[in-house]
C-alpha cells in the first residue's frame, strides 16, 4: 500500500461503525463468562477448571425446643447473585468522510495490477474536481477526526486527538430461567438434622505404649497394638446404642506409623457402639526405630453423623527401642 | 427476579431471612427478624475469599458510577 494518508487510520465506514459495537458485544460476553466463573467458584467446591464438584454449603446451627439443630444450605441460595449486563451503549464520534478513487487501468504508472493505485488525500480534491475522472472506482472511507477545538493542523495531531465518547449503561440482568429453577430446587434441599447430645469418654484416658518392650519384626520395625474403649452416653447417662464412632490419627514425623483401615486405606477407624454404648478400637501400627522419638500421637474421636462433636486424645509413646539399640551395637 | 428466591427460610417460623454479602462475610450469628430465632452461621473460608472479592468489585462499580471523566 502506498505510504501516506492510507496508513493513518482510514477505514471503511462499516469497520468504523462495527468496531465499537463488536467491542461492546465482546465485553458483554466476557462479563457473562466472568459471572459464570464466579458462580462456579462461589457456589461449588470444584477447584480445577472443568470440575464443578459439589454444592458449597453454609452451615447454621440453632436451638429448638432445647435441642441442638444443624442445617446446611447451598451458598448460592442465600444471596442475590451479581448478574450484570450492558443495557445501553452510546457512542459519540466524529468522522471525516473521504472519497477514495481507485484507478481501473492496469498499467497506470507501472503499478502492479493486483494492487490498484490509490490517490493520496492531498491529490484527491484535485482529481474529484476534474471532469475526466471516468474509469475510476470511488470508495467512501472515514477517519476519526479530532474534537472541535482540537489540534487539526497535522496528520499526527489528528491521529493523536481523534477520539470517541463511549457511555455504557450497566443494569442488573434478569436471572436466567435455569438459574431460577435451580434456586427453587435448592430451597427444598436444605439439610436439617438434629445434633445428638452425646458425650464420648475414652478408656484408658491416657493410652500408653512402652516402646522398650516392643519386639522388632523381620524388617526391623517395631509393631505395636493398643485397645481403646470408647463409651457413648446420652444426656442423663443412658447408653447411646448403634452409633458409629470414628477415630482419626494425624500424620506425624516421630517415626510412628498407624495402620490404615484395610477398606478405606485412610488413617481412620470406624466402630459401632454396642447395646451398652461401648465400642472397642484396636489400634495397630509400626514404629521405625531409626526415626522414632518419644512423644504423644494425637487423635480425634467423633460421631460419624455429627463430625463437629469431637473429642481429642493422644497415645503416649515412651521409652527407647532397646532391642534396636542392642542390634546396632 | 432473584430476590424472591434468595434467602434462608427460618426453620421456626418460615420467614425468609435475607442476607447481604457483607453479613455473610462478617456476621457469625443471624437473627430471624420475625421470631428472633438466633442461628449460628458457619461460612466456609473459601467462600469468604470469593465474597470479599465480589464486595470489593461492587465498591469499585459504585466508584465507577460516580466517575466523571
Amino acid at each position: 500500500m502506498q505510504p501516506g494518508y492510507f496508513e493513518d487510520g482510514a477505514q471503511s465506514l462499516t469497520k468504523l461503525f462495527s468496531a465499537p459495537l463488536t467491542a461492546v458485544i465482546d465485553a458483554d460476553i466476557l462479563l457473562a463468562e466472568r459471572i459464570a466463573e464466579f458462580i462456579k467458584a462461589y457456589g461449588f467446591t470444584g477447584s480445577t477448571p472443568g470440575e464443578w464438584g459439589e454444592l458449597r454449603m453454609v452451615g447454621f446451627s440453632y436451638l429448638m425446643d432445647g435441642k441442638q439443630m444443624d442445617m446446611k444450605v447451598p451458598a448460592l441460595s442465600l444471596i442475590q447473585l451479581p448478574l450484570l449486563q450492558i443495557n445501553k451503549a452510546d457512542f459519540d464520534m466524529e468522522i471525516k468522510l473521504y472519497t477514495i478513487v481507485e484507478q481501473h487501468e492496469n498499467t497506470q504508472n507501472g503499478k502492479n495490477p493486483q494492487d490498484p493505485a490509490r490517490t493520496p488525500i492531498d491529490k484527491l480534491s484535485k482529481s474529484l474536481t476534474q471532469p475526466e475522472n471516468k474509469g475510476y472506482k470511488t470508495t467512501t472511507v472515514g477517519v476519526m477526526s479530532p474534537n472541535q477545538g482540537g489540534n487539526t493542523t497535522t496528520d499526527l495531531g489528528q491521529s493523536l486527538t481523534a477520539n470517541m465518547k463511549v457511555k455504557l449503561d450497566m443494569t442488573s440482568a434478569n436471572m436466567p430461567g435455569g438459574l431460577i429453577n435451580l434456586l427453587a430446587l435448592m430451597s427444598q434441599i436444605n439439610q436439617v438434622k438434629e445434633i445428638p447430645d452425646i458425650s464420648l469418654s475414652i478408656s484408658p484416658a491416657d493410652p500408653l505404649i512402652n516402646v522398650s518392650q516392643l519386639i522388632p519384626d523381620d524388617e526391623g520395625m517395631l509393631p505395636f497394638h493398643k485397645t481403646i474403649q470408647v463409651k457413648a452416653s446420652k444426656k442423663g447417662g443412658t447408653a447411646a446404642r448403634k452409633k458409629v464412632l470414628v477415630i482419626a490419627f494425624d500424620d506425624n514425623d516421630s517415626g510412628v506409623y498407624f495402620a490404615p483401615d484395610p477398606d478405606t486405606h485412610e488413617h481412620e477407624l470406624m466402630q459401632s457402639t454396642n447395646s451398652f454404648g461401648k465400642a472397642l478400637f484396636h489400634i495397630t501400627g509400626k514404629i521405625d526405630p531409626g526415626q522414632y522419638s518419644p512423644g504423644d500421637c494425637p487423635f480425634i474421636l467423633f460421631l460419624k453423623e455429627a463430625p463437629d462433636m469431637e473429642t481429642s486424645g493422644a497415645i503416649k509413646f515412651y521409652g527407647e527401642p532397646t532391642n534396636y539399640k542392642q542390634e546396632q551395637i | 427476579m432473584s430476590t424472591n428466591h434468595t434467602g434462608l427460610p427460618c426453620p421456626k417460623c418460615n420467614f425468609k431471612i435475607k442476607f447481604t454479602m457483607q453479613s455473610l462475610l462478617i456476621s457469625e450469628v443471624v437473627t430471624c427478624p420475625s421470631c428472633k430465632l438466633e442461628l449460628q452461621m458457619n461460612v466456609p473460608d473459601q467462600m469468604k475469599s470469593h465474597l470479599q472479592e465480589i464486595v470489593l468489585a461492587e465498591q469499585m462499580i459504585k466508584k465507577a458510577q460516580n466517575f466523571k471523566g
